[in-house]
């Protein structure tokens, strides 16, 4: 369970500019297994927020709890993934994937079949021997979950991931992303920018807004499980979507009739 | 991209080198081999014209014989200088001379400038110890301790490969130092999240991320070692390339000097592409990730 408690950020003013308040104070908490996005616009201070949890940055005020132990600095236990797939371009695909076996186990003792089991999951198999940059977007990033994957955090954060990639593979991916959770059962925190993701994907859509960074609603998706791409048609979802919008588009009056 | 500025760019600039890499490599995978070929006639038509332009004026004694030598000249001197040698030494053996001072005063300029270079990103007080001296040696033009090093160590082997070295060194240590700096954050950060101790980060992050810009810097390093070796064989030396561009100017031989000057060049071009290969070996990934 993650508990995030009173979490404040400010960074501090250069050159004479104000402190720029990140992330007003924030209370929230996240059950195991539970899929949590984040939607909102930039400068709402979700990457912020995943930072905190990632244990990159730390809160000025309050504290992140990962089972009840406070976050101070980055840990196995939670892995991350970047908009950019962030590979490793000397590695090839099986040796990125393996990247955190190697640094606990050192190369000689990596379990193999832990990495082909990753691999063949991720649909990478007769890449292995690739190097990163010969893999379209969608593959790369793939890899990049599979490398964070395969030493099994208890918790991934995600941010904006699937941000680069087009449409087509997005859908994809969204998909492949759900399989996989489905499966693995870890707890991920996902932030986009995308309404429509952030509903497809989650349990509960943590909507946040800018200047400052705060936590304005909480959602939580009703939709059933497993979720498919066509549910965007569905009354339920429109509703989400509207509730959402009202708070991130204050600004138009239709969104608040009906 | 027109053709000239692919063709300006493959002269391979030292400054541009990362740039460079950049364009060969989209222009590189995009092009059939046909453009490929085209690309290398009109090369090798306009250097053609030059050399016929040459021939022409040469020719027309513009210039004294003895100031502009006609190519045929160039190639009889080329031939007699090695096969019957020039100042005692077969040009071969007077460009091998000059290979074996640069190769040591660049390799020891490599393997210390890495290692601090690295110390420096890593740790602040060296930084702050060393990055006055070296902004304040850069800007002086390497002849002007020439003078020095002949009055402290003579005109042998020593002074010239030291002028190398020293050179060569804030270029390498200056691009290490930029490659250690501009690792992406997030590669840092992934390797946190898997655990990674500090110096796992270092061994398998930081070391490979910064490699491109080494290999970046070595190739500016070399083509600097190559002009300070040049400039010192020519003020302070018996043999080499450079020693004979003088001696054969105090002597007036002007198709020796066409010779000199034209093997500095090829050797200059070979010692970058050899540099070049092994780059693509070492680092494939250059410019692409």
């Amino acid at each position: 369970m993650i508990q995030i408690e009173g979490v404040r950020k400010v960074f501090p003013g250069r050159a004479g500019n104000p402190p720029t308040v990140a992330l007003e104070e924030m209370h929230t908490q996240i059950e195991d297994g539970q899929f949590i996005t984040v939607v909102g616009p930039s400068g709402c201070g979700k990457t912020t927020l995943l930072n905190i949890i990632a244990g990159f940055e730390a809160p000025t005020v309050g504290t992140v709890l990962v089972d009840g132990q406070p976050v101070t600095g980055a840990g196995a236990d939670r892995a991350v993934v970047f908009q950019q797939a962030s590979l490793y371009p000397w590695l090839n695909v099986r040796d990125n994937v393996a990247f955190g076996l190697t640094l606990k186990h050192g190369r000689r003792s990596v379990d193999q079949g832990r990495v082909d089991e990753m691999l063949e999951i991720m649909g990478l198999a007769q890449f292995s021997r690739h190097a990163p940059y010969e893999l379209s977007g969608g593959m790369q990033q793939r890899v990049a979950i599979a490398r964070a994957l395969v030493v099994q955090p208890k918790i991934l954060l995600m941010d904006e991931p699937f941000g680069a990639l087009d449409a087509q593979t997005r859908g994809d991916m969204q998909s492949f992303l759900l399989q996989l959770w489905r499966r693995l059962r870890p707890t991920v925190l996902f932030i986009t920018h995308d309404v429509e993701e952030a509903i497809l994907l989650g349990d509960r859509v943590l909507v946040m807004t800018p200047r400052p960074g705060r936590l304005a609603e909480e959602v939580v998706v009703t939709l059933d499980r497993p979720r498919e791409y066509a549910m965007v048609l569905t009354d339920a979802f429109t509703l989400h979507k509207r509730q959402i919008l009202r708070v991130l588009r204050p600004d138009q009056a239709e969104l608040h009739t009906g | 991209m027109s053709t000239q500025t692919q063709m300006a760019k493959a002269q391979a600039d030292a400054a541009t080198l990362q740039a460079e890499a950049q364009s060969t490599d989209t222009v590189g995978s995009g092009i059939s081999g046909d453009g490929r070929w085209h690309r290398r006639l009109v090369s090798l038509v306009v250097a053609a014209c030059l050399v016929a332009v040459w021939a022409l004026v040469a020719a027309m004694h513009v210039f004294s014989r003895a100031s502009l030598p006609t190519p045929m000249r160039v190639v009889h001197d080329f031939v007699h200088a090695v096969v019957r040698g020039y100042g005692g030494h077969s040009l071969l053996a007077q460009a091998e001379i000059s290979i074996e001072r640069v190769v040591v005063g660049f390799v020891a300029a490599v393997l210390l400038g890495v290692v601090v270079g690295m110390l420096m990103a890593i740790i602040p007080v060296v930084h702050d110890g060393i990055d006055p001296i070296l902004q304040f040696l850069r800007p002086i033009p390497p002849l002007a301790f020439i003078p020095l090093l002949v009055t402290w160590f003579g005109i042998g082997e020593l002074p010239k490969v030291l002028l190398i070295f020293f050179c060569t060194l804030p270029i390498v240590i200056l691009n290490t130092l930029s490659g250690v700096r501009g690792v992406q954050e997030s590669r840092l950060r992934v390797a946190q999240c898997l655990g990674a101790t500090r110096s796992q980060i270092l061994r398998h992050v930081i070391l490979p991320s910064a490699l491109p810009e080494v290999f970046t810097g070595m190739r500016v390093g070399l083509g600097v070692s190559w002009t300070c070796l040049v400039a010192a064989e020519m003020v302070a030396a018996s043999r080499g390339l450079g020693w004979m561009v003088l001696q054969a100017g105090h002597y007036l031989q002007s198709g020796m000097i066409f010779v000199a000057i034209i093997s500095i060049g090829v050797v200059g071009f070979l010692m970058d592409l050899a540099l070049r290969l092994i780059e693509q070996r070492v680092v494939p990934w250059k410019g692409k990730a």
